[in-house]
């Protein structure tokens, strides 16, 4: 009777264990592919490439590496390449776009508006102080170059293959 | 007694065993609840809703007009179209998918690059004229790039406002709805400005950017000494001083990259240089 009930209660105990480490903590690759490898070194093997928004599921966390399973594989990537919300579509701002910033139930003014008041006291002090001299103009130049995310990686990959 | 033996016997097993059990299950329980922990101090930046990452790029774009202030804007479309195709692919094999960065050219002999939070980068083209190499450029940019996904002037800046209003988040201590509001924020662009052409930016935080640079070198498969055969060549040329005092020794970045490089066992492993494509998209000019 002793022994069954021994063995019943360590019988639990390898049950009961899994379960808590079950609880798996996921990350989303956030850069646009994330090299998972065989060890926690950049020179190590890879053994996959996870794509952006993928899960990946943390086993252990070493220095600037975590463990991670993906698809019936381990491995580690770096911690730089994941966070643990999904990866945040594209934003962008329309200076000519009236939308206000609101957080929370506080409806603030617009920090657009903030910014052109700023725009406009900058200007000031740039008429008086080379130290304070602005150039908006040169921002809205280097905003009209357009390159897509797309063609930057074909680039890339076009040098890659040289 | 051998009766009384016989019934302590069994409850003292029980009593053992109930008691491996709940250790067990207490330690496994523990270690679990912090790796959570630690998971969850992924980015310890608590500002990140959309509003925040908004006020950022006014915030950036802003201080961007004050860079360019300082050194004109070389405006060489076909230049900057490539310093972009470069820069954003590097950026896109870092952690921030909700920033567009853009790259753009200033027309000093000085030798730097800087970066504004919100995704703007600037290379100043007397370090253009020093590299010798796309992955040497992919390096300089990764940097940068690195001091924005690290948030290091937003939270340099915030920890500063904080103190004064622990509520407050980028977003609304930039588009707060007080009368001083625009007082605030080109004080803080002041601030910005202090550490990208005066105070510098910490030194952990430029230590940091270098081994970010790194590893997104190693990750896009460009040679991943590229930075740190750039800050060699500065520092055998004694460029050093044309830095404007902004950046920490250059014989300690030189070492920290090498122990890095080292440590992942990326010391003379082969990754693309491109020097031909460099030569005909920025020499040539």
């Amino acid at each position: 009777m002793v022994k069954k009930i021994q063995l019943i209660i360590i019988m639990l105990t390898f049950l009961l264990c899994p379960l808590v480490y079950a609880e798996e903590i996921k990350l989303y690759v956030q850069s646009i592919k994330a090299p998972i490898l065989s060890e926690p070194l950049l020179g190590a093997k890879e053994l996959v490439k996870a794509n952006k928004g993928e899960v990946l599921y943390a086993i252990e966390k070493k220095e600037k590496w975590y463990k991670v399973r993906y698809k019936e594989i381990s491995g580690w990537v770096s911690s730089l390449m994941v966070d643990t919300i999904p990866p945040s579509k594209r934003i962008s701002i329309m200076e000519t776009s009236q939308e206000e910033l609101q957080t929370g139930a506080r409806k603030r003014a617009s920090a657009f508006v903030t910014a052109a008041a700023a725009r406009g006291l900058m200007e000031e002090r740039s008429r008086l102080s080379d130290r304070y001299r602005i150039d908006p103009e040169g921002v809205k130049w280097i905003e009209s170059i357009t390159v897509s995310d797309e063609e930057a990686l074909r680039f890339l990959e076009d040098g890659m293959r040289r | 007694m051998k009766r009384k033996a016989i019934f302590y016997t069994p409850i003292l097993w029980l009593i053992f065993n109930l008691a491996f059990l709940f250790a067990t299950f207490t330690f496994t329980s523990s270690y679990a609840s912090d790796f959570r922990k630690r998971i969850s101090q992924l980015d310890d930046y608590p500002y990140r809703t959309e509003d925040d990452i908004k006020a950022e790029i006014i915030f950036g774009r802003e201080l961007s007009a004050r860079i360019l202030g300082r050194y004109p804007l070389l405006k060489d479309k076909t230049l900057t179209e490539y310093i972009n195709l470069v820069g954003k692919a590097m950026s896109q094999h870092a952690a921030r998918p909700e920033i567009e960065f853009r790259f753009g050219i200033l027309d000093t002999d000085t030798i730097n690059a800087f970066s504004a939070p919100g995704g703007y980068i600037f290379i100043t083209k007397g370090c253009l004229k020093l590299i010798e190499d796309e992955a040497e450029l992919a390096g300089i940019l990764g940097h940068e790039i690195a001091h924005i996904t690290e948030r290091h002037i937003v939270k340099e800046i915030n920890l500063k406002a904080t103190d004064e209003s622990p509520i407050s988040g980028f977003a609304s201590l930039i588009a707060g709805a007080t009368g001083s509001a625009e007082v605030v924020f080109t004080t803080f662009i002041d601030k910005a400005y202090e550490i990208l052409f005066e105070r510098g930016y910490k030194k952990e935080d430029e230590l940091s950017s270098d081994t970010i640079a790194t590893t997104l070198l190693a990750t896009t498969g460009y040679d991943s000494s590229g930075l740190l055969r750039f800050l060699k060549r500065l520092s055998e040329k004694g460029h050093e001083k044309d830095m404007e005092g902004t950046h920490p020794g250059l014989e300690n970045r030189i070492r920290a990259i090498e122990e890095y490089m080292e440590k992942n066992q990326l010391t003379g492993k082969e990754g693309a240089l491109l020097k031909e494509r460099f030569y005909e998209k920025a020499k040539a000019k």
